[in-house]
């Protein structure tokens, strides 16, 4: 096993206490360390994508293989500084005002980061101006928007509004999830795109900003 | 208990209607041949029920002191026993805990934070004066939030608690407080038992998924959960009650836990194919069922009546009864509640004799 399938294979276990060594090790190898962060790292939460969505791992899994990644993204993170910024861009993620789940929310949140985007998490219970205030940085190019209650659809309709009467609506796209959202109203009230999984959500976010 | 008795018009008579109940109006009560509580014993306890009740026949029990001491409250915002804060939602008619700040971070750690409390002296015989309970209906109490994920989650905020359940070095005092919380609620139900000796029925909650899946593998299921379960329904079903669950999300794939954790009767959320369920496991556990979408207000009173027939036939094979679910509630038409009545009553006659 070559030392990036090592590292895929540790983050897909979620074992955060070898990644760290094994990204070391790869790095002591002279391997390049964009690739360390696209194989064996980007790669590997793909996997882990996949068979979230296809009910083969849970929840549990899925975030312990996020946080295997965060580790070795941060031993990465040195030698990442001297090829420049990496990230494909960034995404804001929040879930609607008046709303208080963050489930949803949050897995999104680790799956568009462990996809290569640089993640603001705006938390919950989140105002549309929020919303519009943190899409107005030109880095922005996925804003993700929650809600779980159906009872505050009408609040992610509002901010979905406010986002597309932004002045650099052309700069980001729009994502809407959570359990009572379907593809019909995410039609009807302006968004660019729903998924039903925050693995989906990860690979769509991707397709829009690297095409 | 379940015996013969031919079905005569005077039935269909209505003689009462029960308070609302969830998302259920409140249902109209029939000249019935036996009481809704005597159906429903028969229907659990024989697998011979008279006909096919509503899950609003049995009433909900309420009580103040559990809601505000280990519930969410009623209402409004409340601390629980633990210290934990819940926060209400008015348009959502609930509570929930502001994620952000957990009590627990490290389950090891649960003795220093969680106290577990001495539940014996919170008052219980008092409230149970002023709940004067009516001995033709079955009673049910509700444990909302239950004594185990949701309960975890209440402590831990969702993703610490989830990755606990998979975490060596956390799963062991997972189970010590489980077993702790599990010891809580035989203890609350010593007290029921002892204040409401017309209580027949006890719900559990603990959600297990979300609208797609399950949060949890099958094992994570039975290693962490399911003995407990089967701790707290053992001891129900000793004293002589029946333990139901309620537990969110599409977790059609851990029925197997939810029947081996001892439980009664399961009121899956509709994103859960409930034929396949009911043809799988009908024998083993009761299902709250509903009856397939129609629209009350544009469909007619023949095909409300046809489409109820077509209902109980569906869910009516013998040994495996069922009671019908909240998420029936769109069907609470007088012809198609009727119909059911009647044509359940009739068909029941001919399975069980």
């Amino acid at each position: 096993m070559s030392k990036l399938e090592e590292i895929a294979s540790a983050v897909e276990r979620g074992k955060a206490k070898l990644v760290p060594g094994l990204v070391e090790e790869a790095l002591g190898e002279g391997i390049d360390p964009l690739e360390i962060l696209n194989k064996g790292m980007i790669d590997a939460m793909s996997v882990v994508g996949e068979k979230f969505k296809n009910n083969e791992i849970f929840v549990p899994e899925m975030l312990v293989a996020a946080r295997a990644m965060k580790k070795g993204v941060e031993v990465l993170k040195p030698s990442l500084a001297s090829v420049g910024d990496v990230s494909i861009g960034k995404a804001v993620i929040g879930t609607v005002q008046g709303d208080l789940h963050d489930i949803g929310k949050n897995l999104v949140c680790l799956m568009i980061e462990s996809a290569g985007f640089e993640v603001e998490d705006l938390g919950v219970d989140v105002p549309a101006e929020r919303f519009v205030e943190a899409a107005a940085d030109p880095a922005v190019k996925i804003v993700g928007v929650s809600a779980l209650l159906t009872t505050t659809m009408p609040a992610m309709k509002n901010t979905v509004a406010a986002l597309n009467a932004a002045p650099n609506r052309a700069d980001f796209k729009v994502m809407v999830g959570g359990a009572p959202i379907t593809q019909e109203f995410a039609d009807e009230i302006g968004a660019d795109a729903y998924t039903t999984d925050a693995a989906s959500a990860a690979s769509v976010a991707k397709a829009f900003v690297v095409g | 208990m379940y015996r013969k008795i031919p079905f005569t018009r005077s039935e269909l008579e209505i003689i009462a209607t029960t308070p609302a109940r969830g998302n259920h109006k409140g249902l109209d009560i029939r000249n019935t041949p036996v009481t809704p509580r005597e159906n429903l014993d028969a229907l659990y306890y024989e697998k011979k029920p008279f006909w096919m009740p509503w899950y609003s026949e049995a009433r909900g029990l309420g009580s103040k002191i559990y809601n505000e001491k280990l519930g969410r409250g009623q209402g409004q915002d409340i601390t629980d026993v633990f210290g934990i804060e819940w926060e209400f939602i008015e348009s959502a008619g609930g509570a929930i805990v502001r994620p952000g700040s957990p009590h627990l971070e490290d389950v090891n750690d649960w003795k220093d934070v969680i106290k577990i409390p001495d539940v014996s002296d919170w008052g219980w015989e008092e409230e149970a004066r002023g709940n004067v309970l009516d001995p033709r209906f079955t009673h049910e109490f509700t444990f909302i939030n239950g004594f185990w994920f949701e309960r975890l989650i209440s402590f831990m905020d969702f993703m610490e608690a989830a990755v606990a359940l998979i975490d060596e070095d956390q799963q062991d005092a997972i189970k010590e407080l489980f077993e702790a919380t599990t010891e809580m609620g035989c203890r609350i139900v010593d007290k029921l038992c002892e204040v409401y000796p017309l209580m027949d029925s006890i719900n559990i909650h603990d959600d297990w998924g979300s609208q797609a899946a399950p949060f949890f593998s099958q094992e994570v299921a039975y290693e962490l959960f399911v003995p407990f379960m089967k701790k707290i329904t053992d001891y129900i079903h000793s004293k002589g009650r029946i333990a139901t669950l309620h537990s969110c999300g599409h977790t059609e794939d851990r029925v197997q836990a939810y029947i081996d954790g001892g439980f009664d009767m399961w009121g899956p959320q509709p994103m859960n194919h409930i034929h396949d369920l009911y043809e799988k496991y009908g024998d083993r556990i009761v299902f709250a069922v509903w009856p397939d979408k129609f629209d009350p207000e544009t469909t007619s009173e023949e095909e409300q009546r046809r489409l109820a027939r077509k209902f109980v036939d569906d869910f009516s094979q013998p040994g495996k009864p069922v009671v019908i679910s909240y998420n029936g509630a769109f069907a609470m038409t007088p012809a198609f509640c009727e119909e059911v009545y009647e044509y359940s009553r009739k068909k029941y006659l001919e399975i069980n004799g």
